[in-house]
């Protein structure tokens, strides 16, 4: 009870906090309105053409009348934001829980389902997928880019089976990077704080002709040890060293090429209990992790409302740790082709293969049976945009095909109504099935435990694809120019979800389907162009879980543990503010409730940015995050032993040449 | 209580800074501001036939076709001078409203037209009612008529525009159709060429098509 009421106190304490940030924020803008309004028509041509168009324009504008509960992460957010990596910068994401495990561990998901093994979701960087198909769950510790290279991040919660596939059934997570011509020049990051001990980055841009780009890229960061509750270090700290390239080539007005490829390599600690009756294990280890890609994509454009894309790449991911080793090879190729079928129809196709095979080492904890497997996945979708009626009401059908090895033919269709009845309305609702179908650890894992008697999990090979119906509805507005409001409701009915059955055969359990439930709840946004200078966005989320499980089902533990994985209430504030020309002032506030599976106490984060720029392409930041409180823990334990997350203070310098 | 406080906090956010004193500028007032900017340069550099005998108490007039909320950009122009006469502003409002009227072809068009021919300069917004779509109408009408036709979408210069905007890395560029120019006894001076991102030339017998 003390913990909430402290919690309250520091929330409304850092509410007063922006308060006067508000205040001051009017007074400056007054100052810089007088003295800093540009005027273009003292400007000379070659003056004009290096004043930059803040880009909202067409892209925002499809945003807005996107029919689903979407949230977009810009470049300015990101670079605002301080976070260092993908995963803490997706806290910002309204709806989005992020719970840090350890310095290189994170339990992410929407909707519902956390945990180090959260399964639910699709993350892809730039069209390429990152979930493992080991467990369909994402290695957050090398998913990674150059932060500065992010055009934007795409968040859609809910599920988006159709257009993107299997395991999108709780949210989709798009990571797109900027194109070569957009990264032109050279440019050097660098810093250390506490937490982030050390970490830069490098990238140049250049020509190869007269109509391609390229751009080299490199990145290092050390990061440290988190700690445990009684404040012992935890043997976790991490670094990773990654490089890559990307080329674009314009060959034409309507063809155009991209090769890009990314090589990784680092190490992320890993500490590890076993606990049973009689027996208390644990180890320290490093994950060594190695990866590298490439991918190419040939897009061409036939006229505006007509293109096609071919997509190819692959994948190689290795992960050894005391507990697992697997390496895996993944190819994949991905067609799409949208056009004007009759007057009133927007259609988008696509075919899709993909092919991977892994090789996993047998512990003494983790086995694979077999050890080696090759998967394939074909799949085909079609969608149809049908204007009802011009620029007001659209429906969007369609169903994507898929077959697996694991549960052969999957449908995932979809039903989406949009109305816009004017520029600052947008109201939609929609119906979507999607499936997680089955991995290798639910199928072929057995999990052993060194105690007495002998324990196991077991993966079963009969198991069904998860299911989920998903009806959800929506609405976006602009009350005015600089304001936008953006609300989602769900409603969510899942089947089939996994649990762990005992085993007639003793001492063992094994997946089954007969776990089912019902979920709902909201995310609302909102942004603020306050003034000038002064911008303030805001999210709140709440989640309702409901879960059962089949009469004949063994496992009595699983439904309430599951609903209570995840937080009820989740809300953050974000202001971002130009203190003069030269100065920039960030702060976010997060509030995420208690999960009381893991017996975490709600938390309250903030976090603060100072960032000047000293030249016109150098800037020195100096950041502060989650200055309330010395360390907090966010997740529980599962599997690997959680830690505490620390206040920390980093310093960041940026030069672009 | 928990849910209830936050709920509050989050309503009453509105509360805690004062209601703004400006109202922000969207993107698209910005780009159109940057490129009234970018007409205003054109005109320095750009000889008309009709400036041999200039008539210094007659301004230059600017038509802007689109919705007032855009082309409103402009309007700091009057305050302007160019090769030392007043610059004027002439509003033709939304292009789809212009395009009825032409198919009616009625009076009130033929007035318009007339004052369409004596504008100098005519910006062609393409951000509200006329999105993407090239005004091939409107260029048609006024083909070798002698006024400079500005547009912002891609397509322009090929059916016959003068000078086209496009945005590249979020920085307004523009280019120059060279034989719409000429046709149109405009004098394009180098020093503004040179700064083109494309130049585009028509097919001769393109020319001779139309």
């Amino acid at each position: 009870m003390t913990t909430e009421k402290s919690s309250v106190f520091k929330f409304g304490f850092t509410l007063i906090l922006l308060i006067l940030c508000g205040v001051c924020a009017r007074a400056f803008a007054e100052e810089a309105r007088s003295g800093g309004e540009e005027d273009f028509f003292d400007m000379s041509i070659e003056e004009l053409m290096d004043v930059e168009v803040i880009t909202v324009s067409r892209s925002e504008d499809a945003l807005f009348r996107t029919p689903a509960a979407i949230t977009v992460l810009t470049s300015e957010d990101i670079r605002r934001s301080g976070h260092q990596s993908i995963p803490e910068l997706l806290r910002m994401v309204p709806g989005v829980h992020v719970a840090r495990i350890d310095s290189n561990k994170w339990a992410i998901t929407a909707r519902g389902f956390n945990g180090l093994y959260a399964e639910k979701l699709l993350v892809l960087i730039d069209g390429r997928t990152v979930y493992t198909p080991l467990y369909s769950g994402v290695y957050w510790d090398v998913q990674d880019v150059m932060l500065e290279d992010i055009e934007r991040i795409e968040v859609v919660k809910g599920p988006g089976g159709t257009l993107w596939g299997a395991n999108a059934v709780n949210g989709i997570i798009n990571i797109i990077t900027r194109k070569a011509a957009d990264t032109q020049g050279t440019l050097v990051s660098g810093g250390m704080g506490t937490e982030e001990k050390g970490f830069s980055s490098f990238r140049h841009g250049g020509k190869l002709g007269e109509n391609a780009y390229y751009r080299v890229y490199a990145k290092y960061f050390n990061r440290d040890e988190a700690i445990y509750s009684d404040r012992s270090p935890a043997a976790d700290s991490t670094d990773a060293l990654r490089e890559g390239f990307r080329i674009d080539w314009d060959k034409s007005e309507r063809d155009h090429f991209t090769l890009q490829g990314d090589f990784y390599k680092g190490h992320s600690g890993l500490r590890t209990r076993m606990t049973s009756p009689g027996v208390n294990y644990q180890t320290d280890d490093n994950s060594d992790v190695r990866g590298w890609n490439i991918l190419t994509r040939w897009t061409r454009k036939y006229s505006d409302t007509s293109d096609m894309s071919l997509q190819f790449y692959y994948d190689r991911t290795e992960r050894y740790a005391v507990n697992l080793g697997e390496s895996r090879d993944t190819f994949d190729i991905d067609f799409q082709h949208r056009f004007q079928l009759l007057d009133g129809h927007n259609l988008i196709w696509g075919l899709g293969y993909r092919h991977t095979g892994d090789n996993t080492d047998n512990t003494y904890t983790v086995a694979f049976n077999p050890s080696n497997r090759n998967e394939e996945l074909f799949s085909g979708f079609v969608q149809d945009e049908i204007t009802i009626v011009d620029d007001l009401l659209k429906l969007i059908v369609g169903t994507k095909v898929e077959k697996n090895d694991y549960t052969g033919y999957e449908f995932q269709p979809s039903a989406r109504l949009l109305w816009t009845p004017d520029e600052r309305n947008t109201l939609w609702a929609s119906f979507t099935r999607a499936v997680s179908t089955p991995s290798r650890a639910y199928t072929h894992m057995t999990n052993k435990f060194n105690s007495i008697p002998p324990m196991q999990f077991i993966g079963s090979s009969n198991l069904k694809s998860q299911e989920v119906k998903s009806y959800e509805v929506g609405y976006r507005v602009k009350p005015k120019d600089n304001l936008f409001f953006d609300f989602s409701l769900f409603y969510n009915e899942y089947d089939h979800l996994y649990a762990q059955e005992n085993n007639p055969t003793a001492f063992s359990t094994i997946f089954d389907n007969k776990m089912y439930g019902e979920t709902y709840g909201t995310e609302i946004a909102a942004h603020w162009q306050v003034n000038e200078s002064w911008k303030l966005a805001g999210g709140y989320s709440f989640l309702k879980m409901q879960m059962h499980t089949e009469n004949s089902s063994t496992n009595t533990t699983i439904a309430s543990r599951t609903e209570r994985e995840s937080p009820c209430n989740m809300f953050h504030l974000n202001s971002q503010l130009n203190l003069q020309d030269n100065l920039e002032f960030n702060t976010t506030l997060y509030y995420v409730d208690s999960v009381p599976h893991w017996d975490t106490p709600s938390y309250t984060r903030l976090d603060m940015g100072l960032t000047w720029h000293i030249r016109k392409n150098m800037d020195f930041s100096i950041i502060g995050q989650n200055l309330l409180d010395r360390s907090h823990p966010e997740s529980g334990e599962d599997g690997v032993i959680a830690t505490e997350i620390q206040r920390a203070v980093l310093a960041r310098v940026t030069w672009e040449f | 209580m928990k849910i209830k406080l936050h709920i509050l906090m989050f309503l009453m956010l509105p509360l805690f800074a004062a209601p703004p004193a400006v109202r922000a500028e969207s993107a698209s007032e910005r780009e159109h501001k940057i490129k009234a900017a970018f007409v205003y340069n054109f005109i320095k550099f750009i000889d008309w036939p009709q400036e041999k005998t200039p008539d210094k108490n007659k301004p230059i007039t600017i038509g802007v076709v689109g919705s007032d909320t855009f082309v409103k950009a402009f309007d700091p122009v009057k305050n302007k001078q160019v090769k030392g006469r007043r610059l004027a502003i002439k509003r033709f409002g939304d292009w789809d409203k212009l395009k009825e009227s032409q198919k009616k072809n009625d009076s009130a068009w033929k007035e318009k037209l007339e004052a369409l021919k004596k504008c100098r300069v005519l910006f062609i917004c393409s951000c509200e009612s006329g999105k993407n779509k090239v005004p091939v109408e409107i260029i048609k009408a006024l083909k070798g008529s002698g006024v400079l036709l500005v547009g912002e979408v891609p397509g322009f210069l090929e059916k016959g525009g003068v000078i086209n905007f496009v945005t590249e890395n979020k920085k307004v560029r523009f280019e120059v159709n060279s034989t719409s120019a000429k046709r149109n006894k405009l004098k394009i001076r180098s020093q503004l060429l040179k700064l083109a991102k494309r130049i585009y030339k028509e097919e001769p017998s393109e020319d001779a098509k139309n």
